[in-house]
């Protein structure tokens, strides 16, 4: 029974990684060090 | 206990023969995978004037961050105390390891899933319940923004610090001596006091642990007189939060009062309640379904005659009315539960107080904990339903619903959190989804500018206008908004237009809202650069070394824990000739900001300036580490002055050796 519990986690887990890819925000956008002026 | 249908009613049994502990782990290691990208995330958003520049965190004085003294002297974020203390402790385990720091985040928001468990199980709530809404909130996409930002961390420790202070009041309705409620009264107040001293979002939470004792839902309510020691605790605690944060800084949220950025100071309350009806609507769908969720939200009034500010509030009222129903006479008690501990934690962020940002998803943090217990039980409810229509069907169908709403909040959790991994992906992501904000603008601006400073050769033609673009949209969709004049005044700069440049730093410094001692470091370097003015009375001409030096001494006497004005202030009495003040100063800047390169940089050029060879070697061999940072034309161009510097001065080895003096 845990077998099953832990095979149902690992289906959730892939469900929302792949839920993620679908919706996923494609622009590619530089990711160097920038220190920013803050937002508050 | 085994109900007619075959099912138990025992509501510590679980569907399947799994440990209950064991099913929350597992819930808990999918909310830990679907933030665990966040690990790789950097420094974002506020982080940078909150950690990576903050020089107090260097130089820490606990007498100076609890009195008034911190206000005076302007220690970053000084009204949320609990937070500076953590970001303290951190810095000196962590220094600026990003990953440990997010880890300490993600850390904490499991933490605060932990504990909605616990203060759930307190009331009685079924495992089923339990394990759905920390499901649900562990995984929303609205809590992307509190997790994977480092500096949005208050929002976790005032949830973490608030619930723990909760689990303490219930403690006190269990214990059977005085001395025992004495002890857990104690401790319910401090960590309350805690909670609001991290953040005053926390302030409402004993209104929520008196409903859920006194509408108890799943057992007999607490009476008043068991309620009344855990409720004074608790409001004690807030009490003692809001009184020191009235002493030292004369309202709530000091960082806002007064300042023309806030919109209710330009519109009036008003428009700025009308508009927070649609807003607050539009967290409620968001709760629900996680769709348009933006990192920038563009500050708006409205009129309390349009129709959505008029169909938002007849829907809250609705839900309020529910409400109130449910709790009367404990008619529907969960669902009163659900609905007015939702409102009682939204009053912090209502814009009832002014808010700096009117809408932010970070405000749902806490108050989203009696809206997923409410969705979690609306989502097992219909399952049940679902299941008991179609008797044949396998009874995981009675799941389906709160397995669709999690992997739904889940993949939009992964997505949105992406957006906060850099700088650039983030503003990109608010320029795109909020084109209206002129904050999203000027910092997009700003970065691309950074980056052109920094590039040794113009690879895109089309960048400079392009900055100059964003710049002048800043200014015409808010006029007001200080970044939008810093932006010009930075580009003004950069094309050595001092004129203008002077002119757009006063104005950002004029409107607030920037950290000001970056604007006065950038008044006195241009000052400098734009020589003697006329004065406005015609009598002469000003005398720009000595209003740059009065400048920047006064702003080293407000801002003594700012290490940039440090470094500018030793920049610009290298620049006039004065070595001994800017080595000091440049000491003192290394000393709040050891981890930037350019300090060790500018040192070391001091010492070559002053053809000090061996305190330059001496800094060269030291800071070799930190000037491998340095991109590769600076290092080389260094490299080669050093060696220059080497044969122009060499050190001559004397009997007894004489020590150099301590280099910059």
């Amino acid at each position: 029974m845990i077998r099953n519990f832990l095979a149902l986690l690992v289906v959730f887990a892939l469900a929302i990684a792949a839920g993620g890819l679908a919706c996923g925000d494609t622009a590619n956008q530089p990711d160097k060090d920038d220190e920013g002026e803050g937002a508050t | 206990m085994t109900a007619a249908n075959g099912s138990s009613t025992d509501p510590e049994a679980l569907p399947w023969p799994i440990a209950p502990g064991l099913a929350l782990a597992g819930v808990l290691a999918v909310v830990a995978l679907v933030f665990a990208q966040t690990l790789g995330f950097r420094f974002v958003y506020d982080d940078g004037w909150t950690l990576v520049s903050n020089g107090f965190l260097r130089v820490p004085d606990l007498g100076v961050l609890l009195g008034p003294k911190a206000v005076a002297r302007n220690v970053p974020d000084a009204f949320r105390p609990v937070q500076v203390l953590s970001d303290i402790v951190l810095y000196r385990e962590f220094g600026l390891n990003a990953p440990l720091f997010h880890a300490v985040s993600l850390g904490l928001h499991l933490t605060v899933c932990l504990l909605v468990e616990r203060w759930l199980r307190g009331l009685g709530a079924p495992i089923l319940l339990r394990l759905a809404t920390v499901a649900l909130f562990g995984v929303s996409a609205v809590h992307a923004e509190s997790v994977a930002v480092v500096s949005f961390r208050e929002d976790l420790l005032a949830a973490a610090l608030g619930l723990s202070a909760l689990l303490a009041a219930d403690r006190i309705v269990q214990a059977h001596t005085l001395a025992g409620r004495a002890a857990w009264g104690g401790g319910a107040a401090s960590l309350m006091l805690l909670a609001c001293g991290a953040k005053m979002s926390a302030a409402p939470l004993p209104v929520l642990w008196w409903l859920g004792r006194g509408l108890s839902p799943w057992r007999e309510p607490t009476p008043l007189r068991q309620r009344i020691p855990g409720g004074f605790a608790l409001a004690l605690g807030v009490a003692i939060a809001i009184a020191h944060r009235l002493w030292l800084h004369g309202g709530l949220d000091p960082g806002a009062a007064g300042d023309p950025a806030v919109l209710a100071y330009r519109v009036g309350l008003g428009p700025v309640l009308a508009q927070s009806l649609q807003i607050h609507l539009t967290y409620l769908q968001q709760m629900v379904v996680p769709w348009g969720l933006s990192p920038e939200v563009v500050d708006r009034g409205a009129s309390f005659s349009d129709l959505p500010t008029v169909l938002a509030g007849a829907g809250l009222a609705g839900l309020l009315a529910l409400g109130v129903a449910g709790a009367a006479r404990r008619r529907r008690p969960l669902v009163a539960l659900a609905i007015l501990g939702a409102f009682a934690l939204a009053l912090p962020t209502s814009n009832l107080f002014p808010l700096r940002n009117m809408a932010a998803a970070r405000y749902l943090y806490l108050s989203s904990v009696p809206v997923y217990l409410g969705l979690a039980a609306v989502c097992l409810h219909s399952g049940l339903a679902l299941a008991r229509w179609d008797r044949r069907a396998s009874p995981v169908l009675r799941f389906v619903p709160i397995a669709a709403l999690v992997v739904i909040h889940g993949a939009m959790a992964l997505t949105t959190a992406r957006t906060y991994r850099a700088e650039g992906p983030l503003w990109a992501s608010a320029l795109a989804r909020a084109p209206g904000s002129s904050r999203a603008h000027a910092v997009t601006g700003l970065l691309e500018l950074s980056r052109l400073r920094r590039a040794h050769r113009v690879t895109d033609p089309g960048l400079l206008p392009r900055i100059r673009g964003r710049c002048q949209n800043a200014i015409r969709l808010d006029p007001q908004d200080p970044l939008a004049h810093l932006c010009r005044a930075r580009l003004a700069a950069f094309e050595r237009r001092w004129d203008d440049a002077y002119r757009e730093f006063g104005r950002a410094l004029a409107l607030r809202g920037v950290p000001p001692d970056r604007l006065e470091a950038g008044l006195a370097q241009v000052g400098l650069d734009l020589g003697r003015r006329p004065l406005a009375n015609g009598s002469g001409t000003t005398d720009p070394v000595r209003e740059a030096t009065m400048r920047i001494a006064r702003a080293l006497r407000e801002y003594p824990y700012s290490a940039d004005l440090h470094a500018v202030a030793a920049q610009i009495h290298h620049r006039l000739g004065n070595p001994a003040r800017a080595k000091a100063l440049y000491q003192r800047a290394r000393i709040l900001r050891p981890e930037r390169w350019e300090l060790a940089a500018w040192g070391l050029e001091l010492a070559m300036d002053l053809g000090d060879t061996p305190a330059a070697e001496v800094a060269w061999r030291r800071d070799e580490p930190l000037l491998r940072a340095a991109e590769s034309p600076i290092r080389r161009a260094l490299a080669t002055r050093f060696s220059d510097a080497n044969r122009l001065f060499p050190i001559v080895p004397q009997t007894p050796p004489d020590r150099p003096e301590n280099p910059p």
